[in-house]
């Protein structure tokens, strides 16, 4: 009888050893799934959504009464299909200068020496009386970067088209026109203050070239984001974790690449979806200044006082914004790394 | 110590000799795994060196805790060896060999490095955070994966269970037992921690070090050890190193020898209360000699049990039974009242002591019993003698006279009797 108990009690405790109980596991595995399964079914209910929309706008503009100026201006081959492909380069081009502009910024201002806690962080000062002073771009940087969202649209496209126009003929033309992206173009626009004719940019002629005045603006536009996300996810990388991979022998470089991006890619993914999806909204503005997309048909229906061409033109670019914020959540999802 | 100039005593900000600084402890160089030659650490843009002109040697296979209040520069020290601070005076020595302009990365691949708050790898797996090192080294994947598991199960986690598994899933005990798998991983000679089991409940505390303890019964690296609480320090070093302001080194020993004869009243201060107690872990039962005590078997009479009690002139009797275990403890009044037999009177023996228990248990032992005194019985529970409070307060005296001899053969000079001082206060008016 004791034997029996002796052995069983032996196997309780053996069993127990492994210290730390499990249901405290299970549960936050449990919680990680809850959440991932919500998350799952948002990604596959939006494009339902998307789909029915856009049904839904597609059978209200076919089946409501057109007369000249709306067949005219909703014209799928001339207008809306040109424009709507316009609105995707845009915000595609853009995206992608902001991509290769903000994240190696971003990588670089959070390197040590442009900190202020340089020593403390194990890093270097930069040698000499530059030291210090450089210390202070990073903070700086980052406060800069956080007034982004706070820019005046409008009055950023003026400015843009402003220095365009001024520098026309001075700065050559660094990009030639892509004939394939060639676009019927907007001849003519009705300027607000300054009559201005479209003219060369400082890098390229209006609405066909690939870095157009309206590309630069929505790539500053989203820059700031961007950037900012960059530098916080980074710096939110706890810094134990840098730590201990630097005390196991890996170089600066190693730790860069195999614990501080990583850990900020969810972050920085972030900031890229807000810059895509501003990015989506601010396109329909190039129309100021000679960019076309589908902020061209908003305007006509504004200025024509018809309703139903404002609503399409508004309402594919709302679709364009929802479908690119699914993709980018899509692509959120796999690269987000395991485990966090 | 090559500059002559700091050998010796010092002489402190007040004028009085500063016993400790400016010593020095080195040990035999040959046994030396690390050793640190005047080694410094002044931050830029201050003037005062967070480390001064440290000489400190690791002996090989050895356990060295660094141990000192706060801000005493304990963690720059050790973070100064593995050169994740940049020293900006003196020399490392890695088994002989000069480390100190050598490229900190690849050192640092053959150095273990423990930290309190962990830092596993979040989006890696267990299994990939125990192989950074491996990996970075180049080792083949299944010589990684075998040593991987191997590992795992030293640091008792089952292998299958946690290979796959993410940090985020693992309590604060099992996460820093994999901190000390990741930093064992390539197998490296040395290992450095700092304080890695001070965020850890006391509980789970206890059981990492015990644990750690046995693992490293078995590998002998050589390990420096940070921490600030004097009690791990004693029970995980080998040898204690009692650091002050600018990780100057106030008293350098075996934790016994501190603990017998701490060195000045900062080493004493540090310690706290209770040194000699914590010393009486150090010895053991069968180091004492066993005084005698009165004893009759559990059959021999009141009469006879009587003429013993009166024969040694004690107040108790121990009553044996047929195989010479002690069972009770019983006194004259005991006998007197009662005709039962001697097993049915008195007071049970609830706890002995083995020989080769320590003093602290055996003073428990003696606090415990009714008659102050613990009964010693080997491994068969055979009466062996008893150990009386005399014997105790001897052997912490002989500790004491030990270390003193220790030091004085290193020309040191000591407090006398520095743990008897009821009012310290006199002390100092004496010496002004």
């Amino acid at each position: 009888m004791s034997t029996v108990l002796e052995s069983t009690t032996g196997s309780r405790s053996e069993q127990a050893d492994p210290p730390e109980p499990e249901p405290e596991d299970g549960a936050t595995s449990d919680a990680a799934e809850a959440t991932t399964g919500t998350g799952n079914l948002a990604l596959v209910v939006t494009p339902l959504v998307i789909v029915g929309l856009s049904a839904l706008l597609a059978y209200y503009v076919s089946s409501a009464d057109k007369g000249f100026s709306e067949r005219s201006a909703l014209d799928w081959d001339t207008k809306l299909y040109p424009q709507l492909m316009q609105h995707i380069r845009l915000t595609a081009v853009s995206t992608l200068l902001v991509l290769l502009i903000a994240i190696p910024l971003g990588i670089l201002l959070t390197r040590p020496i442009f900190r202020k806690d340089a020593p403390k962080a194990g890093g270097r000062e930069l040698p000499g009386f530059l030291g210090k002073p450089v210390q202070y771009l990073s903070p700086t940087a980052l406060a800069f970067a956080s007034i982004g969202q706070a820019l005046p649209a409008y009055g950023l496209f003026i400015l843009i088209f402003g220095a365009a126009s001024a520098s026309a003929g001075y700065i050559p033309t660094l990009w030639p026109s892509f004939p394939g992206f060639a676009f019927p173009d907007v001849p003519f626009i009705d300027f607000p203050f300054i009559d201005i004719p479209l003219v060369n940019g400082f890098i390229g002629p209006g609405s066909s070239t690939l870095i157009s005045p309206s590309v630069i603006a929505l790539t500053i536009f989203a820059l700031l984001p961007v950037l900012r996300n960059t530098m916080v996810g980074i710096e939110q990388v706890d810094p134990a974790v840098i730590e201990a991979g630097r005390g196991m022998g890996m170089s600066r470089l190693q730790a860069l690449r195999r614990i501080e991006l990583p850990l900020a890619v969810p972050v920085i993914l972030a900031g890229i979806r807000t810059a895509l999806v501003i990015n989506v909204g601010m396109a329909t503005l190039a129309f100021l200044i000679g960019g076309g997309a589908l902020g061209v048909t908003i305007n006509s229906g504004l200025k024509l006082s018809r309703d139903l061409i404002t609503v399409t033109g508004a309402g594919m670019a709302a679709l364009l914004a929802l479908t690119v914020d699914w993709i980018a959540a899509i692509i959120e999802r796999v690269l987000r790394p395991k485990g966090l | 110590m090559s500059d002559p100039s700091t050998a010796g005593p010092e002489i402190g900000p007040d004028g009085r000799e500063v016993p400790g600084e400016g010593t020095d402890w080195s040990v035999d160089e040959a046994e030396a795994m690390i050793r640190l030659e005047g080694v410094s650490k002044t931050y830029p843009g201050t003037s005062e060196p967070a480390v001064e002109e440290l000489t400190l040697d690791v002996p090989e296979g050895e356990v060295l805790v660094l141990v000192g209040p706060s801000g005493c520069g304990k963690s720059t020290t050790l973070r100064l060896i593995n050169r994740m601070i940049e020293p900006t005076g003196g020399r490392i020595f890695f088994d002989g060999r000069d480390v100190t302009k050598v490229d900190p990365d690849e050192l640092r691949r053959h150095i273990g490095y423990v930290i309190q708050q962990i830092g596993l790898f979040p989006h890696r797996t267990i299994a990939d955070n125990v192989a950074v090192v491996p990996r970075m080294l180049g080792w083949d994947k299944d010589k990684t994966k075998a040593r991987v598991d191997e590992l795992l199960d030293m640091v008792g986690l089952d292998p299958s269970v946690f290979r796959d598994r993410y940090p985020k899933e693992l309590s604060g005990g099992q996460a820093q037992r994999i901190g000390v798998a990741r930093a064992l991983g390539a197998d490296p000679p040395v290992l450095l921690m700092d304080e890695p089991f001070g965020a850890i409940d006391p509980i789970t505390r206890d059981r990492l070090q015990n644990e750690f303890l046995r693992v490293q019964d078995e590998l002998r690296k050589t390990i420096v050890f940070v921490t600030h609480d004097i009690d791990e320090a004693i029970k995980m070093g080998d040898r204690i190193a009692i650091l002050r302001q600018r990780s100057v080194i106030a008293q350098y020993d075996t934790p016994r020898r501190i603990l017998a004869l701490p060195i000045d009243d900062f080493v004493q201060d540090f310690i706290g209360s209770g040194a000699a107690l914590k010393g009486l872990n150090f010895e053991r039962v069968s180091d004492l000699k066993l005084s005698d005590f009165p004893t009759v078997r559990y059959d021999a009479g009141h009469r006879r049990s009587s003429e013993v009690l009166t024969a040694s002139g004690q107040d108790w009797l121990l009553v044996l039974d047929n195989q010479e275990r002690p069972v009770r403890w019983v006194n004259r009044d005991d006998m007197d009242r009662s005709d039962k037999p001697l097993t049915d009177v008195g007071q049970t023996v609830r706890v002995t002591v083995e020989p080769n228990a320590t003093l602290h248990d055996t003073l428990e032992a003696m606090l415990s019993s009714s008659t102050g005194c613990a009964i010693v019985a080997d491994d068969h529970g055979r009466y062996q003698g008893v150990v009386e409070i005399e014997v105790l307060t001897e052997a912490i005296a002989r500790m004491r006279a030990e270390a003193q001899a220790h030091y004085e053969q290193m020309g040191l000079a000591t407090q006398q009797a520095p743990s008897i001082d009821p009012d310290p206060m006199a002390s100092v008016d004496g010496a002004r």
